[in-house]
């Protein structure tokens, strides 16, 4: 781990505020260099700052959103944002979405002061997907259609369109952004559907649903926070996709997705999107791996989206 | 042209460590000491009122929030919250906009009551709920960009966003909530529910959580011999204060609960009386809507924070 040890300084003592410059950002845009990781708060609840911090820099991440059925996609990985915020005595951190096979849920928002990140979109079995990824979160992928998109960040960054899909032999990809959108899904009998886009957060990987031939699930998409690997349908083989990896910033080590699974006319579940906290879990015949801790997208198979978290540097 | 780099490896612009001077909660001119070029200001915009309908009337959102560095100037424009409304068939009010030099922070949306849908909510105000067969309006974008929250449909609540979206109605012939106002940073206005069954209960939606909190949205029972309750939607939460209470009613001639106002930065929303919504707390809080034509809460005042 990266030597962070030195207390930050106090700016009226070394940026006093006779300066003659006025900075042009109205948020600080530098990364909180000498700070203290102080806080890492997984639950929803009170938080207790000592008096004399006025302002903490928080890095907020949301739940993951939850993975449909076979032949269904993965949820898209939570959002992720950073600033500067005056303290708050409340944090509310963002459960991460069930799975489900006909409706699972998008992941929970997570917010500290005003720093505020989304949670994934749910993937969808039998339809398009019918919300975006919230606040910088990965779009969920669908086994039939159109993913979701992804709605800006906190930070204003663009997150990525929705991919379309059907009757296709191979279904487009998610399209990258600050939170990548879904992997389009493919009707077609020996489909391969689309990978989740890349990102901060990764979208959900599409599902492949015809219910004969060969069937090939999407990858979730990667990036900080992976979103969850679509399905593969069939009677012949099914091959689900794998979740997406991601990024621990605070050890400074790749988190990664988990494996789908591969099986005639059997299994076809994907893996977990990888957190920025832990490893996504490994597909299990037809169920889907579960997002792992810190955002990570659920795998198709009704695999839950990881839940978020928030670190806190004063 | 000489150029000097800060040698001080903790150099960063960041507000860590620096000391609020200044609470102004009116227009006016400021005074900053000479010496100080440049000040670290949180400004929060106006709450927005609540609406008033002949049934029920959707809550208003709550004022947004922006912070940031920006040169030092002598005058401010402190925003109000919107003003209370009557009569059945308005719309709530938006907040006023709040600024401090460069630092801008929009109202809070009205919520819906009027014939045509309530506006948007701009730069981080929370939008408005919807009124009876009315639509609710969107959130506004952050100061950082952040994207405003969609509102609810039909039976949804709002999406979250930096401003939450405004909560869609629900009219049902059985038991019913109303959309919650979207969470965010600013809450938006909860939506109504209008219940047609005579045993059923009817509940507004809850104003949306968040540092500030909307108004709640009313409930309406419109069957001519009810038996259930109606229950007016909360005001939301917010960090530091709570929302208002609905009210309640289970009389057939009033028929409704009004909304609660919503959580503010200074304090609490009120809880509503009757018909008539409560006002949202001072500091940005949405006010919460009216029923049967009440008067609706008037969204709390805006405040700006001076930090040198």
């Amino acid at each position: 781990m990266r030597d962070r040890s030195n207390s930050g300084g106090q700016v009226s003592s070394w940026f006093p505020a006779n300066n003659n410059i006025t900075p042009v950002s109205n948020q600080s845009t530098f990364a909180p260099f000498g700070l203290k990781l102080q806080q890492t708060i997984t639950s929803s609840g009170s938080v207790t700052i000592p008096s004399k911090i006025t302002f903490v820099y928080a890095i907020v991440v949301g739940g993951g959103g939850g993975g449909s059925g076979i032949g269904g996609a993965g949820g898209g990985g939570g959002g992720m944002s950073w600033g500067w915020t005056p303290v708050s005595s409340v944090a509310i951190v963002g459960a991460g979405g069930n799975g489900a096979s006909a409706s699972p849920a998008a992941g929970g928002y997570s917010r500290y002061g005003i720093v505020i990140a989304g949670g994934g979109s749910y993937g969808r079995t039998t339809s398009n997907v019918d919300i975006a990824g919230r606040l910088g979160a990965g779009g969920g992928g669908s086994g039939v259609g159109n993913s979701s998109a992804s709605t800006t960040n906190y930070l204003g960054q663009q997150g990525g369109v929705l991919a379309a899909g059907g009757a296709v032999a191979v279904a487009a990809n998610g399209n990258d952004g600050a939170g990548g959108s879904g992997g389009a899904g493919t009707t077609s009998v020996g489909g391969v559907a689309g990978n989740g886009g890349n990102g901060i957060s990764g979208g959900g990987g599409g599902g492949a649903s015809a219910t004969t031939g060969n069937n090939t699930g999407g990858s979730g998409g990667s990036g900080i926070i992976g979103g969850g690997g679509g399905s593969g349908a069939g009677s012949g083989t099914r091959t689900g996709g794998s979740g997406g990896n991601g990024w621990n910033f605070i050890t400074e080590s790749l988190t990664t997705g988990g494996n789908g699974t591969t099986g005639n006319n059997t299994n076809g579940a994907g893996g977990g999107g990888a957190g920025c906290n832990g490893n996504g879990s490994n597909a299990s015949a037809t169920t889907g791996g579960s997002g792992g801790s810190g955002g990570g997208g659920g795998g198709a198979g009704s695999g839950s989206g990881g839940a978020g978290i928030i670190f806190l540097y004063y | 042209m000489t150029i000097n780099f800060y040698e001080n490896s903790l150099f960063t612009d960041t507000p860590y460590g620096l000391k609020l001077r200044q609470t102004i909660t009116s227009s006016g001119s400021v005074t900053i000491p000479s010496n100080i070029n440049r000040v670290y200001a949180i400004c929060i915009g106006g709450g927005g009122s609540g609406g008033s309908y002949t049934t029920a009337a959707g809550g208003g959102g709550a004022g947004g929030f922006s912070a940031g560095w920006t040169y030092a100037v002598s005058n401010c424009t402190v925003g109000q919250g919107g003003t209370s409304v009557s009569g059945g068939s308005s719309n709530g009010n938006s907040g006023g906009p709040t600024r401090y030099g460069m630092i801008f922070a929009g109202g809070g949306a009205g919520g819906g009551g009027g014939a045509n849908n309530p506006s948007d909510a701009v730069s981080g105000g929370g939008g408005g709920g919807a009124r009876a067969s009315g639509n609710a309006s969107s959130g506004g974008i952050g100061f950082t960009g952040g994207a405003a929250g969609a509102p609810g449909g039909n039976t949804q609540s709002g999406f979250v966003g930096y401003g939450g979206g405004g909560g869609g109605p629900n009219s049902s012939s059985s038991s019913a909530t109303g959309g919650s106002g979207g969470p965010g940073v600013s809450g938006g206005g909860g939506g109504i529910s209008l219940v047609t069954g005579s045993s059923a209960n009817a509940t507004g939606g809850v104003g949306g959580r968040g540092i500030i909190g909307g108004g709640g949205g009313c409930s309406w029972l419109s069957n001519a011999t009810p038996t259930g309750t109606s229950t007016g939607g909360a005001g939301g939460a917010g960090d530091l204060y709570s929302g208002g209470t609905g009210s309640v009613s289970t009389a057939s001639n009033t028929n409704g609960g009004a909304g609660g106002g919503g959580a503010g930065y200074l304090g609490n929303g009120a809880n509503a009386s009757g018909n008539n919504g409560g006002n949202g707390g001072d500091g940005g809080g949405g006010g919460g809507g009216a029923n049967n034509s009440g008067t609706s809460g008037a969204g709390g005042n805006g405040v700006i924070y001076l930090y040198y």
